[in-house]
């Protein structure tokens, strides 16, 4: 086998490795294909002898390109354990989710407190004073929300 | 029953959380190429899989920031393209360390494969 015919059998490899990468992003599949291609041209380079013989065995050694491009796809996936950085971020979301819950969940225990205060407590001076144009119904269940007196418009009951 | 194809998938399961860490580990004494970092790996028995693998695992490690690559001319044959742990990569391998010897400790205490 001469030289070129040998260069054609790694081109042919490397093409199946491509074509099973091919729902890879562009530049990784690019990359992947330009690292395997200069493994082989350094590992020809080893060969006392370049024989077609040794070329397979070299791409024997490098393996299925199925196998290949399927490792390269796991590495799109975010992997567990990525660093100080990684993990960082990771906490980092966390905290922020948990703060998120606890503020949500005092902003509503206080808004259910406001909501209870304002039925037990306004209707007392219902009669007298603020709700005499649009009185709030006496009866609303206490834990649903009420809607908050209207604002007091100096002189407006007059 | 249990065959031996399971036992395949054990060895290569288990082999893939620790192999980046061997690589760190190899570019920890000096910094190695690509097909030489394959040989390696190979004859100690610690690839998952085909020498193949290993790109996309390198590509991994120089995106985290754990290896660094330059180009070094060889005596024979094409550039090389050599690997060189980083700081971030000699953090990410102590970290490593400290957490496999934890966990095979841990390990060998349950399922009775440590060393009386």
């Amino acid at each position: 086998m001469t030289d070129s015919s040998l260069d054609r059998l790694v081109d042919e490899w490397l093409d199946r490795v491509a074509q099973a990468a091919a729902d890879l992003p562009t530049d990784r599949r690019a990359e992947l294909v330009a690292d395997l291609r200069e493994h082989v041209a350094v590992a020809r380079a080893d060969l006392a002898v370049e024989t077609e013989a040794g070329v397979r065995t070299i791409l024997e050694r490098l393996g299925d390109p199925a196998t290949i491009a399927a490792e390269a796809r796991h590495g799109e996936i975010p992997v567990a354990g990525r660093g100080e950085s990684g993990r960082r971020s990771r906490a980092g979301v966390w905290i922020a989710v948990g703060v998120t819950v606890v503020a949500v969940f005092c902003l509503g225990c206080v808004a259910a407190g406001f909501a209870a205060w304002s039925v037990s407590g306004v209707h007392e001076v219902v009669e007298v004073d603020v709700f005499r144009e649009a009185p709030q119904p006496v009866d609303v269940p206490t834990g649903v929300p009420a809607p908050r007196p209207a604002p007091v418009t100096p002189g407006a009951d007059r | 029953m249990y065959r031996m194809t399971e036992t395949l998938g054990l060895a290569s399961s288990l082999r893939r959380g620790t192999l980046e860490f061997c690589v760190l580990a190899l570019l920890d004494d000096h910094p190695r190429y690509g097909v030489g970092l394959a040989q390696e790996l190979g004859a100690a028995g610690a690839l998952a899989t085909t020498e193949g693998t290993l790109y996309p695992l390198l590509s991994r490690l120089r995106r985290s920031g754990w290896v660094a690559t330059s180009w070094q001319e060889s005596p024979a044959g094409p550039p090389r393209r050599y690997y060189t742990l980083t700081r971030d990569g000699h953090a990410a391998l102590e970290h490593f360390r400290a957490e496999w010897v934890a966990f095979r400790d841990a390990v060998d205490l349950i399922v009775g494969t440590e060393i009386r």
